[in-house]
């Protein structure tokens, strides 16, 4: 498989060697201090001291097991929850470095960050079933006020970019639901990458898949990232992947947030050479408590 | 704040911004698994604004029906008091003031020839110069009448039996205290001792006099004004069809009291117009002879009318049939006469007459009134009927509108929240929203105008006939208007108010699921 060929050659950090290195020079997209959460009702804090930073050009996995707050983590990352947030501090810097401060809800329009710099891949796809599957693909551009035949070129684009078979691009007339699962899921992901965000969170994407679509979505993922999806690459990008997979984590992440009751384990998020030592895969599992 | 990365937003293509939303909501409302709640709330909107359309058509074939009845008791004047209605004549009371007036003239002919002379308005006093009344006092021309005055005892008797009725305006009923029950058939009595026909215009000496005579009821209720003379004067009841030249809007201007017509025929007859110091009396006096017009009535009434019919008048409908006076706004519907006159007077001065009218009991049965008094209880009773309906139909529609908004984007709330993520903002859902309740709205609207003409149509058409059916056909603006704009609003409130749970959610709640 070429594309399989192409992302283990050249995004593994391992094999490349970069990894590290590399990422200690990063621009850091979104930064996080001491973040701490608790939903009303709840005794006990969901998140608690959370400090990370997401480097472009990384992709930063979020392991742990169920109710670690992997996905609290997410939703308070992407700006999917609306209530106030304890935290030291916690800012996203978009392309033209203009910072964005998460505890001062009042002073932006945060509808137009998610609009414009994320991207949100969930376990489900949550495609609109009345529209189209290009309808559904090309839903943030709408959103953007992009006209309608540049929406038709750029989607086209992207499919034929996605899926070289053409595939995808057969599929574009029909309605979402009409189409199987995993088509579905990687139609749910080009849709969070067609207007070419600095940051896509992936909320477990691949649980409901079987194998090869689990790896058809990856690939897409991972091609964005790193360029090659037909879109223009000017802007550092980063993947959170939020996971309960830890060799999927370990084979494609760069850096690791392993929550263990609502704390980063070990304080910081981890990175590849931390992990080498302890073995890897095996040493995550230890630190996420299985 | 503003961002350079973020300027150009959503907002920017503002038409855009509209075709997405139209688009989208349209699209949401006619999804496969929602076309059948779709369907339903568009059905309730639909039966919030037939429903009064198709009352409107009932009620309108019973104002058909009131205009039949009315018709068959042709309406040939009208008086307009101030603003208000306040007579109607049939035919046959036209007739009946024409042959009172005659009569009247009669009497006043025979004063003539008893030696008294018409002084100016309908005063007389001997052509000696000896007056009839005390010195200096003047009266109105039926206090001769009523007075024992030695040596008329002859005369009184035929001028008793020379006079009949009274009308009073309608206006001043109502200010006098006369209930709406009341008011009709006090104006369309008949075939009694005491006939209430003409209007008077009165003052308060008269109307002293009216109230001490006790012979009124048995005998005279007559006072009659010039100007309504004139009018009368030009309609003659012997032939079938009775006309008023259209009068010129200037008419008051010329401040001769004379309709059009009037006038030409008099210069005929050599007849000159003096005018009494009172610029509302006015005299007539054939040259040559020094004789009074009314000593050649009937000549002059045949020539008038033989003229009148040679005239080739428009129709009644093309004929402006009413000239308003300053202070009169609003005349009344040309639907209940094909006359009109106008008559102003000082409402004050008719108290007096108006409670001896009331004190003599003149509420008569009149079957053409009871009829019309029947249709419009059950005109009001339906309409009554209509907006308690309307108010439970827009209630039910608004509950059910807001209820399938809310079970719809329930059932929806993972995909919305997933629109949230993507960064659609809660203003714009909020947005969706409207424009998903006006596109009801319109649908409703559309179906319900259409439905409910059609329905109304039928009613009318079904219950009274197609005869007549679009005669003086009023377009019910409230309904075509008004229901529709509430409508809308009830549309586009149930709609928000269904949708604000799935807006306020945050999308971490439900994009998980």
């Amino acid at each position: 498989m070429m594309a399989n060929k192409n992302w283990i050659v050249v995004d593994s950090p391992i094999l490349s060697g970069a990894g590290p290195s590399f990422l200690g020079t990063a621009a850091i997209m979104l930064s996080v201090r001491n973040l701490s959460f608790q939903y009303s009702g709840n005794t006990r804090k969901s998140l608690e001291a959370v400090t990370l930073d997401l480097p472009a050009d990384t992709i930063t996995a979020v392991v742990g097991l169920s109710g670690a707050g992997k996905t609290t983590l997410l939703n308070l990352l992407g700006l999917l929850w609306d209530g106030a947030v304890e935290a030291e501090h916690m800012v996203y810097t978009d392309a033209s470095d203009k910072v964005f401060d998460y505890l001062n809800r009042s002073a932006h329009r945060w509808d137009e960050v998610r609009l414009r710099e994320f991207g949100f891949v969930m376990q489900s796809a949550h495609m609109l079933p009345h529209f189209t599957c290009r309808e559904n693909i090309a839903m943030p551009l709408a959103l953007q006020g992009v006209p309608y035949p540049e929406r038709r070129r750029r989607v086209a684009r992207l499919l034929y970019a996605a899926d070289p078979s053409g595939e995808l691009h057969r599929l574009r007339d029909r309605l979402a639901n009409q189409v199987s699962g995993g088509q579905r899921q990687r139609m749910a992901v080009l849709r969070a990458l067609v207007h070419n965000p600095r940051i896509v969170f992936a909320d477990e994407p691949l649980s409901n898949l079987d194998p090869l679509n689990a790896q058809r979505t990856l690939d897409l993922l991972l091609r964005w990232k790193t360029g090659r999806l037909g879109a223009r690459y000017n802007n550092g990008r980063c993947l959170v992947l939020v996971t309960h997979d830890v060799s999927l984590a370990w084979r494609y992440a760069d850096r690791f947030a392993i929550l263990r009751d609502g704390r980063l384990v070990g304080g910081e998020v981890a990175l590849h050479s931390d992990l080498i030592p302890g073995g890897g895969e095996s040493e995550i599992r230890r630190r996420m408590g299985c | 704040m503003k961002c350079a990365r973020l300027q150009p937003g959503v907002w920017l293509d503002r038409w855009g911004s509209v075709g997405f939303l139209a688009w989208f909501a349209g699209r949401n409302l006619w999804e496969k698994r929602y076309r059948r709640v779709t369907a339903a709330s568009t059905i309730s909107l639909l039966l919030v604004i037939a429903l009064p359309l198709a009352v409107a058509g009932l009620v309108g074939g019973l104002e058909k029906r009131s205009h039949e009845e009315l018709s068959r008791n042709r309406l040939n004047l009208c008086l307009w008091v101030r603003g208000g209605t306040n007579v109607v004549l049939t035919r046959e009371k036209i007739a009946e003031v024409h042959q009172a007036l005659q009569k009247t003239l009669g009497a006043a002919h025979l004063l003539g020839v008893h030696g008294f002379e018409r002084t100016g308005r309908l005063n007389f006093k001997k052509k000696d110069g000896t007056s009839w009344w005390p010195a200096g006092q003047t009266a109105v021309w039926d206090d001769p009448i009523l007075t024992d005055t030695p040596g008329t005892e002859g005369l009184r008797s035929q001028l008793e039996a020379a006079t009949e009725g009274i009308v009073i305006s309608r206006s001043a009923l109502t200010e006098l205290g006369f209930t709406a029950e009341e008011r009709p058939k006090l104006l369309r009595v008949n075939g009694s001792d005491c006939r209430v026909l003409a209007i008077a215009q009165h003052d308060e000496s008269a109307s002293d006099e009216l109230r001490d005579r006790p012979v009124l009821p048995q005998r005279l209720d007559y006072l009659i004004t010039e100007r309504l003379f004139l009018l009368l004067l030009q309609g003659n009841p012997q032939y079938d069809v009775v006309r008023l030249k259209p009068i010129p809007a200037d008419w008051q201007s010329r401040r001769t009291n004379l309709p059009p017509g009037a006038k030409k025929l008099l210069k005929e007859k050599n007849v000159e117009i003096s005018r009494d110091p009172n610029p509302d009396v006015w005299s007539l006096t054939q040259s040559g002879t020094g004789g009074w017009w009314h000593a050649n009535w009937e000549e002059f009434v045949d020539r008038f009318a033989k003229a009148m019919a040679a005239d080739k008048l428009p129709a009644p409908t093309e004929s402006p049939p009413m000239l308003i006076l300053p202070g009169n706004d609003v005349p009344p519907s040309p639907l209940y006469y094909s006359h009109m006159g106008i008559y102003t007077t000082d409402l004050k001065s008719l108290t007096k007459a108006a409670t001896f009218c009331r004190g003599a009991n003149l509420l008569f049965d009149d079957e053409v009134v009871r009829k019309l008094d029947e249709i419009g209880a059950r005109s009001r009773e339906i309409l009554r009927s209509l907006w308690v309906i309307e108010l439970l139909i827009g209630a039910v529609a608004g509950l059910n509108l807001g209820i399938i908004q809310y079970l719809r984007h329930r059932q929806r709330m993972a995909e919305i929240g997933m629109l949230k993520a993507m960064g659609m903002s809660r203003a714009r859902l909020g947005w969706l929203a409207v424009v998903e309740g006006g596109m009801l709205w319109l649908g409703g609207t559309v179906l319900g105008l259409v439905g409910g003409c059609a329905a109304g149509w039928l009613i009318a058409w079904a219950k009274f006939g197609a005869e007549g059916l679009a005669d003086g056909f009023r377009p019910p603006w409230i309904v075509f208007i008004c229901i529709p704009l509430a409508a809308g609003v009830l549309s586009v409130a149930a709609s928000l108010w269904g949708t604000a749970e799935a807006r306020n959610t945050p999308p971490s709640e439900t994009v998980h699921r």
